[in-house]
């Protein structure tokens, strides 16, 4: 499938407007192609409130209070001034009544490459995925986003994290998505690597494989996956567009596997504001293949691999 | 035309109420509580807010929104009035067995959000108004905010948002009690009257808000008279009203009071102590 992520979810959201009067889409003043035609064609269920995502997030518990299905969109990094209003009025809210809220944003990890850090999301999986009920999702291909968006029809507080970018096909269009939250991709019969990625770092992961025959996982949604049980490899190694060792995927993988060794590669810090490509934002914290691959092997697990 | 003798011994009841929950919960903040007793009373008791009795969950109910919900424990006894919770249930409050906490919250039926942290509550109201709205309920949404409360910034992005929107089913009181916790609040009535009449919001306002003849006037134009948008009722109150140390007490937000001091008072008022 080809195109964007957003494309593709808002693609399904617009025939399910249509289906069900339900259904309320919010925007904190951010586009897509679909989303006016869903703005020219269900103007009653549309809403722009302005960049004000604190807002996003209580108008649209408020409507989910009131029966509503709401998908309220926004970029991604943004989400995170609105951490008390998920927490608060989503999350907690709905340990009393059903909710039906769906967060949308765009610009995961270091899609939003030349705007600098202020528009990289590196700190929300680890930040959202600390609250109860909020189910955090990373596609990481458009038919991904497509079946993501399948689960909006469902009760529940979900926070779907896009790349901005296009990125390569890896599921096809009719996929759908995993209850296990997790899609094997690759499997190493000798049970040597595991790597484990997230969103673009999935690809990356792909390429690292093709290198030590390892086997892949490409994690969609952490919660309510069990990892634990999958076989034991002898080195498991995280790679995310996040922050490492704070609650991000690699903090995930070490609470679901806890006697295995596992590595993880992401975000360390500092900010990187000069860097003009995503490639070189890859350089800068040893998240491209390449760094991957010499990091693998200078460990001592791989002298024999 | 409103029993306005039945409203003032309500509200003297639903003061003594509070006071007797504050001496089973200490942690309640007693001042925030004492400064809007009226303004609930005259809410809830004079005929402006649509509720069924014994009935929380009445879809063309009025809903009410307590954003300054540590303040809003008087909202229990109002809610024992309207068959939504046994009147025994107030005695529990401060105990395990009960949902009866210091801070409301939905687990009590006729509690709509769950508050404790300001600046929420405009927000969340306004989603309400707007689903409501969309579908032509009749039902309105009234949220009950603090003035200090009115520091939070969320509360301006959907100040800003309603007016734009024009909403007329969504209805502000705020609560000015003119401090916060660390002091004085620094505007006061005919700041906020500018502020909201400059968002483009219609404002009334109560320049006694323990004066139960002012608020049922002030609740009568705000719900009676159309307005092609939101509405906010200001109400000046006094925070800690009717305990002379709170009242003057510039940080009377932290104040509790002992049971011997709210037994004093009961006897003062001439109280039915059960």
């Amino acid at each position: 499938m080809k195109g964007t992520m957003r494309d593709a979810f808002w693609n399904v959201i617009h025939a399910e407007m249509a289906e069900d009067p339900s259904l309320f889409v919010l925007t904190a003043d951010f586009g897509a192609p679909a989303l006016d035609r869903i703005a020219a064609e269900h103007a009653d269920r549309f809403l722009s409130v302005g960049i004000s995502e604190q807002n996003l997030v209580n108008v649209a518990a408020g409507l989910a209070l009131e029966g509503c299905r709401v998908v309220a969109y926004g970029i991604a990094p943004f989400f995170l001034r609105a951490a008390e209003q998920i927490r608060i009025n989503l999350a907690m809210a709905s340990q009393f009544r059903p909710l039906n809220v769906t967060l949308v944003g765009v610009g995961v990890g270091f899609s939003y490459v030349v705007s600098g850090p202020s528009h990289h999301a590196l700190e929300d999986l680890a930040v959202l995925r600390a609250f109860p009920a909020v189910d955090v999702i990373t596609p990481s291909d458009t038919a991904s986003a497509a079946a993501a968006a399948e689960l909006t029809r469902r009760p529940g507080i979900r926070y779907m994290r896009f790349d901005s970018q296009p990125l390569p096909e890896l599921y096809p269009d009719d996929f759908r998505f995993p209850d296990t939250g997790y899609v094997q991709l690759r499997d190493d019969p000798r049970h040597r690597l595991l790597l484990v990625g997230s969103g673009a770092m999935t690809h990356t992961a792909l390429e690292v494989a093709d290198v030590f025959g390892a086997s892949v996982v490409d994690v969609l949604s952490p919660r309510g996956a069990q990892l634990g049980g999958l076989p034991d490899h002898a080195l498991v190694c995280t790679l995310e567009e996040g922050v490492l060792n704070s609650g991000g995927i690699d903090s995930w993988v070490r609470a679901q596997m806890p006697g295995a060794d596992v590595v993880g590669f992401g975000f360390h810090g500092p900010y990187e504001f000069r860097a003009r490509t995503r490639g070189e934002l890859h350089l800068a914290f040893g998240l491209d293949a390449d760094a991957v691959i010499a990091a693998i092997r200078s460990l001592k697990w791989a002298t024999s691999c | 035309m409103t029993d306005l003798d039945a409203l003032r011994g309500k509200a003297g009841q639903l003061w003594r109420d509070t006071l007797l929950l504050h001496e089973r919960e200490p942690g309640i903040r007693i001042a925030s509580c004492l400064s809007c007793v009226e303004l609930m009373t005259a809410l809830f008791c004079g005929g402006h807010l649509r509720c069924r009795a014994g009935d929380p969950r009445w879809e063309d109910r009025d809903r009410f929104i307590a954003s300054k919900g540590h303040g809003a424990v008087s909202l229990y006894p109002l809610l024992a009035d309207l068959g939504f919770l046994d009147r025994d249930e107030l005695r529990k409050i401060g105990g395990s067995a009960t949902p009866l906490g210091m801070i409301p919250d939905p687990a009590v039926p006729g509690v709509e959000t769950v508050n404790g942290s300001l600046g929420h509550g405009l927000g969340v109201s306004l989603g309400m108004a707007l689903a409501l709205h969309r579908r032509a309920s009749s039902a309105r949404v009234v949220v009950l905010h603090g003035d200090g409360e009115l520091d939070e910034g969320a509360v301006w992005e959907a100040v800003r948002l309603a007016a734009d929107l024009g909403l007329p089913n969504l209805f502000l009181l705020v609560d000015v009690n003119g401090k916060s916790m660390l002091g004085c609040c620094r505007r006061g009535m005919a700041s906020w009257r500018r502020v909201f009449d400059g968002f483009g919001w219609r404002v009334v306002c109560c320049e006694d808000g323990h004066d139960l003849a002012q608020l049922d006037r002030a609740l009568d134009e705000l719900f009676r008279v159309p307005a092609p948008g939101p509405s906010v009722l200001l109400a000046a109150t006094v925070k800690g009203h009717g305990v002379p140390e709170l009242e003057s007490a510039e940080l009377s937000h932290v104040m509790t009071l002992k049971p011997s001091r709210i037994r004093e008072l009961l006897a003062e008022k001439g109280a039915d102590c059960r």
